[in-house]
């Protein structure tokens, strides 16, 4: 599945982080670096697997728990509106 | 000095030293809860949260939570900023389109001008300039981007008094997330004893850059000169306020000539030494700029611990009154001042708007204005 961020949101990183604003409810969420990087890489043409090897190269971690990380977020993402499948 | 004071100052240093590398250690435990509402009153959370990695160092007996907390603050400043980023974009556009003509200043100009990053310095609202003639136009703009006239005061005030007196219109939005917009006439209430000439200041702008946006506001010195007089103006003191100032002079292209034209100008040399004597202080440092100012003896009234504490020691009615009396230069005008205060004009006394039944006559203004002088010498 390939997902997008949806358009009222805006995001800064800043330090280890990032912040993303939901420009209609001003609602924000605060996520770390592994978020950052999922987040960034949610714009609608890299896939799943694109990111999960993202996220592997750039923490240096394994491909399972990189994956868990993955799934984990999307569904947070999904859960508050912030993403919308392609 | 306490040890609130001595990290109040510490921040103050780091931020314009930018290294902190010979930071003494102070080994005292400190009241943490009462150095946090030191943090949000003198609106420097998001610098102590920046420089945390110094601080800790400094001053070790701080915990992890009071930085953490401090922190969690940047984070709602980020956001913030982001949403006045985007609200003053719509804003510019309409504003644009309407070819209304204003200038930025404050809040944003300094965040983005003088720190390192925006949403280290906290702004609450949006300050514009606009002329007299665009007034009804802005209004409309204003409340088309779900903002409201909030302020009673400005509610209550009819608009003939209101533009007499050039009054600054407060606007907030009326739905989450919260915006608020201060649309000024003038820089100052024509009441108060420094009038600015407005028509300088429209023509001593200069572009800046907000994302890919330009805006318009002050040249750097005409920005020096307001913010020494904002710093100054009221009753209490913010840190925020002074690192400003000198995070404006300290900018490469500030023109130190061209501002000490304007302080003589504008009689307001007084305050420059004020903020001189201030500065060294706070800052324990005898830069080039601060030994440009001046010598002259020290204003013992002008205690800067009491600034950090958050004030001067004496009541916010007769500390409004004296302050001007203080760092204003002639006699003549210390005797304006102080006339106006006790007896401003009748149609801006503020009980005849707000109270049913107050009708505004001499008796009851007399009657106002005693009760006004007993509360000074009272409270």
């Amino acid at each position: 599945m390939i997902y997008k961020r949806v358009e009222p949101v805006e995001w800064r990183r800043f330090e280890n982080e990032s912040l993303l604003l939901n420009l209609q409810t001003g609602k924000y969420f605060r996520i770390n670096e592994v978020g950052s990087l999922i987040w960034e890489n949610l714009d609608g043409k890299n896939s799943a697997e694109d990111i999960i090897q993202t996220i592997v190269r750039h923490f240096d971690i394994n491909e399972e728990t990189a994956r868990q990380d993955y799934l984990k977020f999307i569904e947070q993402l999904l859960n508050d509106d912030l993403i919308i499948a392609v | 000095m306490n040890g609130e004071s001595r990290f109040l100052r510490t921040v103050c240093q780091v931020t314009l030293d930018g290294t902190g590398d010979r930071l003494p250690v102070y080994e005292s435990v400190l009241d943490e809860e009462r150095l946090f509402r030191f943090g949000l009153y003198h609106q420097i959370l998001p610098l102590i949260a920046h420089h945390r990695d110094k601080l800790k160092i400094a001053f070790p007996a701080l915990s992890d939570e009071f930085f953490e907390k401090s922190r969690n603050y940047l984070v709602t400043n980020v956001g913030r900023v982001m949403y006045y980023e985007r609200f003053l974009a719509d804003l510019d556009d309409r504003l644009t389109t309407e070819g209304v003509e204003y200038r930025l200043f404050k809040g944003p100009v300094l965040a983005y001008e003088l720190y390192q990053l925006p949403y280290l310095r906290t702004f609450g609202d949006l300050d514009i300039l606009i002329q007299e003639k665009s007034l009804e136009k802005v209004h409309r703009i204003i409340t088309g981007l779900n903002c409201e006239l909030c302020d009673d005061l400005y509610i209550a005030f009819p608009d003939v008094v209101i533009k007499k007196y050039s009054f600054a219109r407060h606007y907030t939005s009326v739905k989450s997330p919260f915006v608020a917009i201060d649309v000024h006439l003038s820089l100052s209430n024509r009441l108060h004893p420094f009038q600015f000439d407005i028509a300088d200041f429209w023509l001593h702008s200069r572009s800046f850059r907000i994302g890919d946006r330009d805006y318009q506001t002050f040249d750097r010195s005409h920005q020096a000169l307001y913010l020494l007089y904002h710093a100054f103006k009221h009753y209490f003191f913010k840190l925020i306020w002074v690192i400003d100032c000198q995070q404006n002079f300290q900018s490469p292209d500030f023109d130190l000539v061209g501002f000490k034209y304007l302080l003589k100008k504008y009689n307001l040399v007084r305050l420059w030494e004020i903020y001189n004597q201030v500065a060294a202080d706070l800052w324990d440092e005898k830069s080039q700029l601060n030994n440009a100012a001046p010598r002259r003896r020290r204003i013992k009234i002008i205690k800067t611990d009491l600034i950090l504490q958050g004030g001067l020691a004496t009541s916010p009615s007769r500390a409004r009154m004296l302050l001007p009396m203080l760092y204003l230069p002639k006699l003549s005008q210390k005797l304006v001042y102080l006339w106006r205060q006790m007896f401003p004009p009748r149609e801006v006394v503020r009980d005849f708007y707000v109270s049913k039944d107050l009708k505004p006559t001499w008796r009851n203004y007399l009657s106002l204005r005693r009760k006004a002088v007993a509360e000074l010498f009272n409270d």
